[in-house]
C-alpha cells in the first residue's frame, strides 16, 4: 500500500515537472543578470502572442527551429494568446531585459495602441530584427464578385464611392484592420463608410465568406490558397511593391492607381533596456538561419518572404510605420 | 467516394509504426485529459514540434490520437474524484461521481469508456458519410442562428440548478458577468478595474479548476479534519473489476441516448463557434428530457454519463467536418493540426478532398483506430485507475492541487492564472456551502462570450433585430429555448411540491 502511494506520488511529480519544463523554461530563472558575455547559457523564450496554429505561430516556430543551431541554445516558442495580442506583448514588455525573453510580433502592436487597447507601442521595446514580410490580399467572395462585376480594387473602390453597402470581415485592432482602412483612405474613400463585421482571426472570416455572410476580407496567400484555387475567393489586388510569384495574374494595388503598400512585417522585439550585444547575438543567429535556402523555400511556401533587417534598419522601419498608423488612427475608431 | 482510396488509407494507417504512433497519442491524451487543468489541446500543442520530423499522415495520426484520448480521459477524474478533467467532461461528474459514492465506480467508468468509444465511432461514420452535406448545412448557421442556439443552450441553467431555481439563475448570471470581463468584440476594454491582466478576460480553464477542483479539495480537507481517516475509504473499497455484463446492459438500455447524444455532439462540433464544452451540456439536457426517470438524473443515472461522454467524443468527428471540407478549423486543436499540415506544404481548403484524398481518408481511419485504442488502453488501465480512490486524501489532495495549479499555469504561461484558480477555488467553496450550484457559472462563462460575439456580428451585418425571428433556423432555436425554459420551470415546481409533501408526511408521522 505504502509502496503504491510512493509510486503514485512520484509519477504525479514527474508529470508536473515535465509540464513545467516544456512550457516555462525561460521563465523559471530570469532574475539573474550575471554578465552578458556568455549569452545565451540557457534557453531563450520566444513569446508568440497568438494561439498555436495560426500564421504568426507557424512562421515563428519554423524560423526559430532553424535559428536554434546558430544561437547554440534552444528557443522555446511560448504561446500567450489573448486581448488582441496584448497579453503576450505586455508580458515581454515587463520581463527582465536580459535577452532570454523576446517577443515575436507584427504591426498589431501599433494598431492596438492607436485603437486604444493598450497604452504602449513599439517605442516601449528594443527592436531586434525584422524576419519576414507577408503581402495582404483584399479579396471578395465569388458570389459578390459575379453579382456586381467586381474584379479588382478599382472596381471595389468605385462600388463603395457610389454609396453601396460593402460588408467587410476583419479582426478589430489587428493588422488586417489597418490594411483595409489605409487602403480605402489612400483610394480617397472614408474607411468608416465600410460595414465592418468583427471576427477572432482569419479562419472564421473564411467561413463567413463561404456562407456569403460577408462580402470580403483581407487575407494572405498561405491561408487563402485553397479558396483562391477553387475560385470561391476572388483576389482583387496585391498590397505590396511587386506582384506575388504564386499569384502572378493579380496586379498590385499600385498598378491599379492607388499609391499604397504595406506588408505584414513579422519581427522580434526585446524588452526595453536589453544589452546591445545580446540583441546583436540573437539578430545574427536569425540572420544566418534566414540565409539558408531550405528555410527560405519553406517560408515562401507559407506565402511570406524572408526580409531580414538588422536592428537599426528595423527600428527606422517601425518608426515610419508607427507614424503612418498614428495619422490614420482617428479613421479606424468606430 | 473512391473505395480504393479508403483501402489505401487503411493500408497506410495499419502499418505498425502508425499504430504505435496512434497508441502513444491516445495514451498521452488520456493522461492529459484525466489530470484536471491539463487538456488535450495543451498536449497537442506540446506534440506539435514532434510532427515536424514525421510525414504529414503520421503527424496527423499522432495528434488525432491525443485528441480522441483527451476527449475521453476527462471522464476518469470526473467519475472517480468529482473533478472534471477537462471542460468537456463537466457534465460527466453530475452522474458519475454520485455513482462512485454509491460504490459503483467501475460500472460508471465502464459506461463512460463505452460511450466515449461509441461516440467516437458514430462521429467518424457521420464525418465519412455526411461530411460534405453537413458542412453545407452548417454554413446556413449565420450569427443569428448561432446566437439562438447558444441562447437555447443557456436555458439549461434552469435544468442544472437542482432544487433552487433562483440560486441556479444567480450562478448562471454570475458566469455571464465574468464572461464580460476583458476586451469586447468591438475592441473596447471593459471591467479591467485598471488591472492589465484582466484585459484578456478569464479563460474558462483556470476558472473551472478553481471552481471544481479546488473547491472540492477544500471540502476534502474539511472532511479530513472531521473524520479520523478510515471511515470513508471503507465505502470506496469495492470491486475494481468492470461488471462487463452490467455495462453492456446499461449501454443497451441507453442505445437511443448514445445515438442522439453522438449526433448532437457531432453537429455542434462542426459549428465554428461551439465545441465539446457546450455539446455535453446540450445532450445531457436532451437525455434528461427524453428519459423516463428524470428525477434520477444528477443522482447517479447511467444515462447522464452516456449523454456526456458519447457527445463529447463525437465532437471529434464533427470538428473535422469544416476542417476537411472547408479548411476552417473548428477549435484550437484543429487549428494546430492545420498548422502542422501547412508546415508540410499542404494547404487545407475546400480542395483538400481532391488534392489529398489519401490524407483525408487517413483521418477517418485514424479516428476509428484511436477509438479502438481508447477502449483497449482504458480497459487495461482501469484496475489501476480505480485504485486512485484508495489513496488517502491526505496524499491525494495535495498532489491534485499541485498538478492543477501547474496545469493552469502551463495553458497560457501566466502566473496570474494561478491566482485566478485560487480566487475561484475560494468563491466556489463558499458558493457550495451556500448551496449554489457551480455548473451554471461555468456554462455562463463558456457560452457568454460566444453569445455576445455572435450578437455583435449579427448587428454589424444588419441593424434589424427582426432577423432573429424571421430566419427559420434561428426562430426554431428561440422557440426551443422558450419551450425548454417553461418545461424546466414546470418540472422544478412539480418536484418542489413533491418534496414539500414528503416533508409534510414526515412531519405528520
Amino acid at each position: 500500500m505504502k509502496k503504491m502511494m510512493l509510486v503514485f506520488l512520484s509519477i504525479m511529480l514527474l508529470i508536473a515537472l515535465a509540464a513545467c519544463g516544456s512550457s516555462s523554461n525561460g521563465a523559471s530563472s530570469q532574475s539573474n543578470s550575471e554578465g552578458t558575455s556568455n549569452f545565451p547559457d540557457k534557453p531563450v523564450k520566444l513569446v508568440i502572442p497568438y494561439p498555436p496554429g495560426g500564421g504568426t505561430d507557424v512562421l515563428f516556430r519554423l524560423v526559430a527551429q532553424y535559428a536554434e543551431k546558430h544561437l547554440g541554445q534552444t528557443i522555446v516558442p511560448t504561446n500567450m494568446a489573448g486581448a488582441t495580442a496584448t497579453v503576450g506583448s505586455r508580458f515581454v514588455k515587463d520581463a527582465d531585459p536580459d535577452g532570454y525573453t523576446v517577443l515575436g510580433i507584427h504591426q498589431v502592436m501599433a494598431t492596438a495602441q492607436h485603437t486604444g487597447v493598450v497604452d504602449y507601442g513599439f517605442s516601449s521595446f528594443d527592436p531586434v530584427f525584422l524576419m519576414t514580410s507577408t503581402p495582404h490580399i483584399p479579396s471578395i467572395s465569388k458570389a459578390f464578385s459575379e453579382k456586381h462585376g467586381i474584379k479588382n480594387v478599382t472596381d471595389l473602390v468605385n462600388y463603395v464611392k457610389a454609396g453601396n453597402k460593402l460588408t467587410w470581415a476583419y479582426t478589430v485592432g489587428s493588422e488586417d484592420h489597418y490594411t483595409i482602412a489605409a487602403l480605402m483612405d489612400a483610394a480617397g474613400v472614408d474607411p468608416r463608410s465600410l460595414n465592418y463585421v468583427s471576427y477572432d482571426g482569419t479562419a472564421p472570416q473564411y467561413a463567413a465568406i463561404l456562407a456569403n455572410q460577408v462580402d470580403g476580407m483581407t487575407g494572405d496567400y498561405a491561408s487563402g490558397k485553397g479558396y483562391f484555387d477553387e475560385g470561391t475567393l476572388v483576389p482583387l489586388g496585391m498590397v505590396d511593391a511587386e506582384r506575388n510569384p504564386f499569384l502572378p495574374e493579380v496586379p498590385t494595388v499600385k498598378e491599379q492607381g492607388i499609391d499604397f503598400e504595406v506588408t505584414v512585417d513579422r519581427g522580434v522585439l526585446a524588452p526595453k533596456g536589453t544589452p546591445a550585444e545580446v540583441v546583436e547575438i540573437i539578430s545574427e543567429a536569425f540572420k544566418k538561419a534566414l540565409e539558408e535556402p531550405e528555410l527560405q523555400e519553406k517560408i515562401k511556401e507559407l506565402g511570406s518572404f524572408p526580409n531580414y533587417k538588422a536592428t537599426e534598419e528595423y527600428k527606422t522601419h517601425l518608426e515610419e510605420l508607427d507614424a503612418k498608423m498614428g495619422e490614420l488612427a482617428p479613421k479606424m475608431k468606430f | 467516394m473512391d473505395i480504393s482510396m479508403v483501402m489505401e488509407a487503411f493500408q497506410g494507417i495499419l502499418h505498425p509504426t502508425m499504430l504505435i504512433t496512434i497508441f502513444i497519442g491516445v495514451l498521452v491524451g488520456i493522461i492529459a485529459g484525466c489530470i484536471p487543468g491539463f487538456t488535450f489541446t495543451m498536449a497537442i500543442i506540446l506534440a506539435f514540434p514532434f510532427t515536424f520530423g514525421m510525414d504529414p499522415v503520421q503527424g496527423l495520426a499522432l495528434m488525432i490520437g491525443i485528441y480522441i484520448g483527451g476527449l475521453s480521459g476527462g471522464l476518469i477524474s470526473g467519475i472517480l474524484l468529482g473533478i472534471p478533467g477537462t471542460p468537456s467532461s463537466v457534465v460527466t461528474v453530475f452522474d458519475g461521481y454520485p455513482m462512485t459514492q454509491q460504490g459503483q465506480s467501475a460500472r460508471a467508468l465502464g459506461i463512460g469508456i463505452m460511450s466515449s468509444v461509441l461516440g467516437t465511432f458514430i462521429g467518424a461514420i457521420v464525418l465519412f458519410l455526411l461530411g460534405p452535406i453537413i458542412a453545407k448545412f452548417s454554413l446556413l448557421f449565420g450569427p443569428w442562428e448561432i446566437f439562438s442556439l447558444i441562447l437555447f443552450a443557456l436555458t439549461l441553467v434552469a435544468g442544472l440548478s437542482g432544487a433552487s431555481l433562483a440560486k441556479g439563475l444567480l450562478a448562471g448570471c454570475l458566469g455571464l458577468l465574468i464572461g464580460t470581463i476583458g476586451i469586447s468584440p468591438t475592441g473596447q476594454v471593459r471591467f479591467d478595474f485598471g488591472i492589465s491582466q484582466l484585459s484578456s478576460g478569464f479563460s474558462p480553464i483556470p476558472v473551472l479548476i478553481g471552481l471544481f477542483a479546488l473547491s472540492t479539495l477544500f471540502s476534502n480537507i474539511e472532511e479530513i479534519k472531521k473524520s479520523v481517516a478510515g471511515k470513508d475509504t471503507a465505502i470506496l473499497k469495492q470491486q475494481v473489476k468492470i461488471p462487463y455484463l452490467q455495462v453492456l446492459k446499461d449501454m443497451y438500455r441507453e442505445k437511443w441516448n448514445v445515438l442522439r447524444s453522438s449526433l448532437i455532439g457531432c453537429f455542434i462540433g462542426c459549428l465554428p463557434a461551439a465545441g465539446a464544452e457546450s455539446a455535453n451540456f446540450i445532450s445531457y439536457d436532451q437525455a434528461k428530457k427524453f428519459s423516463k426517470d428524470k428525477e434520477r438524473f444528477g443522482k447517479g443515472h447511467p444515462g447522464g454519463i452516456v449523454a456526456s461522454e458519447s457527445s463529447n467524443n463525437a465532437v471529434a468527428g464533427g470538428a473535422f467536418i469544416p476542417t476537411i471540407t472547408l479548411g476552417i478549423p473548428g477549435d484550437v486543436a484543429q487549428a494546430v493540426m492545420i498548422g502542422a499540415l501547412i508546415l508540410h506544404g499542404i494547404t487545407p481548403g475546400p480542395g483538400l478532398f481532391h488534392t489529398q484524398p489519401i490524407l483525408v481518408n487517413s483521418i477517418y481511419v485514424a479516428i476509428i483506430i484511436s477509438g479502438v485504442a481508447v477502449l483497449l488502453l482504458q480497459t487495461l488501465l482501469l484496475p489501476i485507475l480505480t485504485r486512485i480512490t484508495f489513496i488517502p486524501k491526505e496524499f491525494l489532495v495535495p498532489s491534485i492541487l499541485f498538478l492543477s495549479t501547474v496545469g493552469a499555469f502551463a495553458l497560457n504561461n501566466q502566473i496570474f492564472d494561478i491566482w485566478i484558480v485560487f480566487a475561484f477555488g475560494i468563491i466556489g467553496f463558499l458558493l457550495m456551502k451556500m448551496g449554489v450550484p457551480l455548473s451554471p457559472i461555468i456554462l455562463g462563462l463558456i457560452l457568454g462570450p460566444t453569445l455576445e460575439a455572435e450578437m455583435t456580428r449579427a448587428f454589424q451585418m444588419d441593424t434589424s433585430i427582426s432577423l432573429f425571428f424571421t430566419r427559420p433556423i434561428s426562430l426554431t432555436f428561440i422557440i426551443l429555448a422558450l419551450g425548454s425554459f417553461v418545461f424546466t420551470v414546470f418540472q422544478v415546481n412539480k418536484q418542489n411540491k413533491k418534496t414539500v409533501e414528503a416533508i409534510d408526511i414526515k412531519k405528520g408521522a
